[in-house]
């Protein structure tokens, strides 16, 4: 814990350093609720204003600023949907005691949609299948166990993704479970990709176009196997759904491409951006906890929440 | 040789020319033309050569004393015509006609009843006629035959010459029936408000530039008829009254309900049908005016300057990273952003295409001369250098369809094509209003009926900007359920 840290940052990095399977949408959930729960504001723009600032000291932690954005803006969305004679109350302490319940609801349903997925994906797992994935992603992991417990047998093959050599951990935690894998080196995904029957990847973030900005080197391996036909799956939580339109990796807003302490130290040209966008047309189907959306569902799905 | 064997010959040619000349009749029923209405215009030489292979001198001088008798015929015919009408001699001039009637004169019927399918026709062959001299046209009252096929004679002789002749003693010329034109009867005109009547005007005059003006003026034109609007009834009948009393203008505008308006201005008109049957029927009158006043006045603002506002600020973000930015023929939705983002960043290159030189995107030079910036103008032509220069193009439309695909000028896809060639992000920038429940049709509309349209396949198109998100061309049919566009 980084001394000089805000009650709220406090409170999100024990969040997810005391589970290491949480994901960081769900620990930046839960500090606002935290936030909630403390609140003394006595009106609605008092109270956002709490909530905007305890994402805005989120936003400058090393964690995923895509989660957290997404995850926050959702979260802030939903539990403020609340019928007319609710809103019209004048004590605004029965408000917030509507908002704590939907609070609860929405952080249980979150907390849930990771055993959807992998209820969802399971049809797509066949025996004696090679399957290839991209860093480390704890929706994939998950669905990969259950697939695995149920007793269907496949290979894993797990790029490294540099530069910080997270498909290492994937490649130790899948070995833990007893699945088959090997860790193979990022620049021999062409070379692997014609023995895959599919590729699997998790998401930083879904957009508004159906497609994901995920660790660096999913748009690589999603363009390889949409030329050798095979099909690629993402999973995501539909709390990382972001109101964000990204038109080409140009256009991928900086506080997503780069670390927030990258950023902070003002000299972005000498930087490896950590993320890239891989566009709707080389994906497949997205697996969430909504259901299994074809990436066009995406911004349908947007347009139904902010519009 | 015997007498009777000098008759037999002349009988047996006489026989032969009747029944030669039955037969020709009969084929020229076949073509079209009726009997007794074999012109005589005379073309003596091929047949006479042809038949004189098999002629004796006998036979020939029999022909000779026949064609004198024929010359004398015709002189007596066109002393009779003259004279105002003998009786045509037409046994004499069956020699003459032996060749194919159909290439002779042609015959018109001088009572045409006015049967309605005939009347296009007849409006269709009116030109043609008119080139003939008024001499040649000749008609006869009573024609044996002439009623039952009359349509498919019609039909053949459009094709050749319109003369008609007739044996007759009456001469009638015909003068074609005056075109019949779905004319608006004073009565019906005298329904339609003046404002509407100016704007239909102006459409047909090509003086409404674009969708975006089109609309602008209805809703213009709409204020001025609910100003003048007398109301009969009660204050809860009100509604009903004035939906009945917008249908006619409606149906002038879209010529009697034949063309559909263009969509966008659909979508227009819908909305505001469905606010005039929810008004509130326990108010006046002077308050339901007022309200539907304010509906069109809010639509007039949220449609254009607000939305005109939060587009550019939607795609201000995406401009910002863009060197320069490339568009194609003229939309004001899309001058606004582009001359926005220019006053903001002056160093925003911006590259007009044309579909010719001189065409219709002069009009965002003008404006962008006009205050002063820089910009770049070409034609499409040289649109693979110009995207070439560019890191986007922003191009407008008329209306975004629930597949997807949207409806813009022509030569859009072009641009879209090259743009995707190169690599370089298309956005389409539209208001909520010109998302319509359709799916790939766009038929001539009414009031832009010149309107040069296109349909963008979605694919093609990166993005669709509207006031309030980016959105993907897929989503257009959630747009129409949020926007509660597609009900009906």
């Amino acid at each position: 814990m980084v001394s000089g840290d805000s009650k709220n940052v406090q409170t999100f990095r024990k969040s997810l350093e005391t589970d290491p399977n949480k994901s960081t949408g769900l620990a930046a959930i839960e500090t606002l609720y935290d936030v909630l729960k403390n609140t003394r504001a006595s009106t609605a723009g008092e109270f956002q204003d709490e909530l905007g600032n305890a994402v805005k000291e989120m936003l400058t932690t090393d964690y995923s600023s895509t989660s957290i954005r997404s995850a926050t803006n959702l979260f802030r969305k939903f539990i403020s949907l609340a019928p007319v004679d609710i809103t019209e109350k004048t004590d605004f302490s029965e408000i917030l005691e509507f908002y704590r319940k939907r609070g609860v609801t929405f952080i249980e349903r979150v907390s849930r949609s990771r055993s959807l997925i992998s209820k969802y994906a399971k049809p797509f797992f066949r025996n004696n299948m090679n399957i290839l994935t991209h860093s480390y992603s704890k929706v994939v992991l998950s669905a990969l166990h259950e697939a695995h417990e149920c007793g269907i047998e496949f290979h894993v093959w797990v790029t490294e993704s540099q530069p910080d050599a997270s498909g290492k951990r994937m490649h130790e935690a899948l070995k833990s479970l007893g699945i088959e894998t090997t860790l193979v080196l990022d620049s021999c995904v062409g070379y692997l990709m014609e023995r895959m029957q599919m590729v699997v990847v998790g998401a930083e973030g879904v957009m508004e176009t159906g497609g994901i900005i995920n660790k660096i080197g999913t748009l690589n391996v999603s363009i390889i196997a949409k030329t050798l036909n095979v099909p690629v799956f993402v999973m995501a939580e539909s709390i990382k759904f972001v109101d964000e339109y990204p038109l080409n990796q140009e256009d991928i807003p900086e506080t997503f491409k780069y670390r927030s302490s990258v950023i902070a130290k003002n000299n972005l040209a000498s930087e490896h951006p950590e993320v890239d966008y891989t566009p709707p047309q080389y994906l497949n189907l997205l697996i969430t906890d909504l259901g299994i959306l074809p990436p066009a569902a995406v911004g349908e799905e947007l347009i139904k929440l902010y519009t | 040789m015997s007498e009777s064997s000098k008759k037999n010959p002349a009988d047996n040619l006489k026989e032969a020319f009747q029944k030669l000349s039955n037969e020709v009749k009969q084929l020229g029923m076949v073509l079209g033309v009726k009997e007794g209405e074999q012109g005589q215009v005379s073309q003596p030489e091929p047949p006479k050569n042809e038949f004189a292979k098999d002629m004796t001198q006998e036979e020939k001088q029999k022909q000779r004393a026949a064609k004198a008798a024929e010359k004398k015929a015709r002189a007596e015919a066109a002393a009779a015509k003259k004279a105002g009408g003998a009786a045509a001699p037409q046994q004499n001039q069956q020699k003459a006609k032996e060749p194919a009637p159909k290439k002779e004169q042609v015959a018109k019927p001088a009572k045409e009843q006015n049967q309605p399918k005939s009347q296009q026709q007849q409006q269709s062959a009116k030109p043609k006629e008119e080139k003939i001299p008024k001499s040649a046209l000749k008609s006869t009252k009573n024609q044996s035959n002439g009623a039952p096929n009359r349509e498919v004679q019609f039909d053949l002789q459009s094709n050749t010459t319109n003369v008609l002749r007739t044996s007759e003693s009456e001469e009638v010329v015909v003068t074609p029936d005056p075109p019949i034109v779905p004319l608006e009867d004073a009565q019906s005109l005298a329904n339609i408000h003046p404002a509407f009547l100016t704007l239909y005007s102006r459409c047909d005059k090509e003086l409404i530039f674009d969708l975006e003006q089109l609309c602008q003026e209805f809703i213009r034109s709409f204020k001025l008829f609910l100003s003048g609007f007398a109301s009969h009834s009660e204050p809860s009948t009100f509604s009903k009254e004035f939906d009945q009393a917008i249908r006619p203008q409606l149906t002038y505008l879209t010529h009697g309900g034949r063309w559909p308006l263009p969509y966008a201005l659909g979508n227009i008109v819908r909305q505001l049908k469905r606010e005039v049957l929810k008004l509130d029927s326990t108010s006046p009158i002077s308050q339901q005016i007022e309200d539907i006043h304010q509906w069109l006045e809010d639509a007039e603002s949220v449609n254009f300057e607000d939305a005109y506002r939060g587009i550019f600020a939607s795609i201000e973000p995406k401009l910002a990273k863009t060197k320069c930015v490339l568009t194609y023929d003229w939309c004001p939705v899309v001058n606004h952003v582009l001359l926005e983002s220019v006053e903001k960043r002056p160093d925003l290159r911006v590259c007009f295409v044309d579909p010719e030189l001189n065409g219709r995107a002069v009009k965002h030079v003008n404006s962008f001369v006009d205050k002063g910036y820089k910009c770049q103008y070409t034609d499409l032509k040289s649109v693979g250098y110009a995207i070439k220069q560019c890191s986007m193009i922003v191009l407008g439309c008329s209306a975004i369809l629930s597949n997807g695909c949207v409806a813009t000028t022509k030569g859009s896809i072009q641009i879209a094509l090259t743009a995707k060639a190169y690599n370089v992000p298309v956005l389409v920038v539209s208001q909520y209003f010109k998302f319509v429940d359709k799916v790939q049709s766009y038929t001539r509309m009414a009031l832009l009926g010149r309107e040069n349209i296109e349909l963008l396949p979605s694919t093609l198109v990166t993005a669709i900007v509207t006031d309030i998100r980016i959105l993907a061309p897929t989503a257009a049919p959630a747009v129409l359920k949020a926007k509660a566009l597609d009900l009906d």
